[in-house]
């Protein structure tokens, strides 16, 4: 599919901007105008007007450790986005895939226990019998990922690790090849272990991101010319948790409609004044100037493994406000010692130093706001599960949470959904 | 576990150099994984490309201990230890790096026949730009039937699953002795491409993109050495394409304008 879009993308002879990195978004008089870009490559500021501007940046996984995303899923649309204004919806609600590759966190594909594989604790016990004994391994995805977050938190993890084993090894090396050759593939090339002869160390991880950007169902925001699509988005198809394969609908269905509305409202934009974005990129240019100048020990790379760490730990597969509010005083304190932060290389090409600064600064930004709406709902729903507000609260947390940019931090406010279609209903296993 | 980095910044400095960098022993550690450690926690002056980790992306092309990789699919306890070099060797990945101990250190340079950028970061404008020179798009005969697809049978899907696995890593290019000498050649992944759409049972061009790359930059320039084979990381096998295209061009009327 990827494919297919950028070679149609070369058939229409759209210009592609090739590692070129957005720093701002411009808005002016309530319409995006353009934004503000640094080239990687040549590591010079641009500007550029638009008259429409579409965020389709992807999920922001990466914000946590153990993430299935790649590694530039770090969320920087919806940081920009939320910079001019637009509310963040439903951030807190984070989808955790229960087996995920120790190491890379590749996903293990569901495939993998559909064809009979066994998880193991260390003591050798196959402990989905204590939490789903009927269903075992194929229990549901949440369900899962809790019971083996379970396993680790209380010490089983195999040797002492914050893992479980996936072990195959009984299906026989003819079953593997045939059925699951994907997987022996990852398992080889990824963890240089074959699964025909050895289990697989799994644990959660984080896979998907059902909030985002704030959009209707044509992709637009709150601020006139700008849109967002796919996983970046939030226009609500997943509620609180997404189920498999509904990533295409957000990226087919809406991602086409998206598309749509925002050429329909080039057409009959204004075009914007270039003195507009001229005064952002001065402002720019001297942000990043002073970035690049900065000599410090301390490294962004650094605190933004801790800062990925503590996320998982502290708002990860199982939520309490006691840990969730201890975990955003110390990304707080964290986030603090950004400012003193520096960049090691001061040339201009290719200069990672400097985008790692930059990313890391808008993953600070969206980690707070994913704290901070994680611990107002006070109601476990999907795939926020609360262990001291177990229930789903449906009079007083059928809502969407919709964080704006406060002159302190977020400020949240809540939305009630749009139903009519289905019945709402718990769902139970 | 120590890598032996090429670094080389052109608008600074005359040449490359090599620095070596030891990283923790971790179990699984890949050579990518290596690089973001050193990255993060030692040098963040060291450049390299990278998206996905997980050998989807094709970003992370690079030379590693002489034999063109995926950064991100190779351990590092794999490529430690001398390996028979199984390519035919030319320039880059021929000949001694002074310092380097095989046992003991992974070399990692950048993919060869491109510029460097920085680093590990290389120029691939050649690259996209043969891409796009053979028209890598579908010319179907007519419209689309309103709101549906254009179906193929199973088998068709078949034939080009090969072709459309290619991530455009560039390994291929990187491996080639012939791009190495001949800026001009479009190389193995454009060429396997283009193969792609003319096998298309919908795609009506047929025999006019085997005519369009039968040139001196294209078809005609490959040696048919097949390193590209060797290394491509989704089996596309871009060598057997071109062969078989090569076939093609032999089968068709010859319109013979060369004057020799």
């Amino acid at each position: 599919m990827l494919h297919t879009l950028y070679e149609t993308a070369l058939r229409e002879g759209i210009r592609v901007y090739d590692e070129f990195f957005v720093t701002k978004l411009v808005v002016s008089g309530g319409r995006c105008t353009g934004l503000i870009a640094l080239d990687i490559k040549e590591g010079e500021l641009h500007s550029m007007q638009a008259r429409s501007v579409v965020i389709a940046t992807g999920g922001y996984g990466r914000v946590f450790a153990r993430s299935t995303n790649a590694v530039i899923n770090n969320g920087d649309g919806a940081a920009l986005a939320y910079r001019v204004g637009v509310p963040l919806e439903d951030m807190e609600f984070i989808q955790f895939h229960p087996t995920t590759l120790y190491g890379t966190n590749i996903l293990m594909s569901e495939g993998v226990r559909g064809e009979g594989g066994h998880l193991v604790n260390s003591e050798g016990e196959r402990f989905m019998a204590r939490y789903a004994a009927k269903a075992m391994e194929l229990a549901p995805r949440d369900i899962v990922a809790r019971s083996i977050q379970t396993e680790i938190d209380e010490g089983r993890g195999v040797d002492g690790g914050p893992y479980v084993n996936l072990d195959i090894t009984h299906l026989g090396a003819d079953r593997i090849k045939e059925r699951l050759p994907g997987i022996r593939e990852i398992c080889i090339h990824f963890a240089g272990l074959d699964p025909i002869d050895a289990p697989i160390p799994v644990q959660p991880g984080q896979h998907y991101s059902m909030g985002g950007v704030a959009c209707d169902v044509d992709g637009a925001t709150e601020v006139a010319g700008l849109y967002s699509a796919g996983e970046a988005a939030c226009v609500s198809v997943h509620g609180a948790n997404r189920l498999g394969g509904n990533s295409l609908l957000e990226t087919l269905v809406f991602g086409r409609r998206a598309g749509v509305a925002a050429a329909a409202h080039a057409e009959t934009a204004p075009e914007p004044r270039e003195a507009e974005l001229e005064g952002n990129l001065r402002e720019e240019v001297a942000r990043i100037n002073e970035v690049l100048s900065r000599d410090s020990p301390i490294r962004a790379g650094v605190l933004k493994e801790e800062m990925r760490g503590l996320m998982f730990d502290h708002f990860g597969v199982f939520r309490d406000g006691n840990t969730m509010r201890e975990g955003l005083d110390k990304m707080r304190d964290l986030r603090a010692r950004m400012a003193e932060a520096g960049v090691d290389y001061h040339g201009r090409v290719y200069n990672q130093a400097l985008v790692g600064y930059l990313e890391v600064d808008f993953m600070f930004e969206l980690a707070e706001i994913i704290a901070i709406s994680s611990i107002a709902r006070e109601e476990s729903r999907g795939s926020h599960s609360r262990t001291d507000f177990p229930d789903r609260d449906d009079d007083n947390w059928l809502v969407h949470t919709m964080a704006y940019m406060g002159s302190d931090g977020p400020r949240l406010e809540y939305v009630p959904p749009t139903l009519g279609v289905f019945e709402v209903k718990e769902r139970v296993y | 576990m120590r890598l032996r980095i090429q670094r080389f910044e052109p608008l600074r400095e005359e040449s490359p150099r090599y620095q070596a960098f030891d990283v923790s022993d971790v179990p699984g550690q890949t050579v990518l994984g290596a690089l973001f450690e050193i990255q993060d926690t030692q040098d963040g002056s060291l450049a390299f490309r990278y998206s996905c980790r997980g050998a989807v992306c094709g970003s992370c092309a690079m030379l590693i201990n002489k034999v063109p990789r995926l950064a991100c699919r190779t351990q590092v306890k794999d490529v430690l230890g001398a390996v028979p070099q199984k390519l035919k060797t030319f320039g880059p990945i021929d000949g001694e790096v002074e310092g380097w101990d095989p046992e003991t250190e992974v070399l990692v340079e950048p993919l060869p026949n491109f510029p460097i950028t920085r680093d590990l970061v290389v120029d691939m404008t050649r690259f996209w730009n043969a891409l796009e020179e053979v028209e890598p798009w579908l010319v179907p005969e007519s419209e689309a039937p309103e709101g549906r697809e254009r179906l193929m049978e199973h088998e068709d899907v078949l034939t080009l699953e090969r072709f459309v696995g290619c991530i455009l890593c560039g390994l291929c290019s990187g491996s080639c002795p012939v791009a190495h000498e001949d800026q001009e050649f479009l190389g193995p992944a454009a060429l396997a491409k283009a193969r792609r759409f003319q096998q298309d049972p919908r795609d009506v061009r047929r025999d006019g993109i085997i005519e369009m790359l039968n040139t001196e930059e294209g078809l005609r320039a490959c040696d048919l050495v097949y390193n590209c084979v060797k290394v491509c990381p989704r089996n596309v096998a871009p060598g057997g394409a071109i062969r078989k295209m090569k076939e093609d061009a032999e089968r068709l009327p010859r319109l013979d304008n060369s004057g020799v």
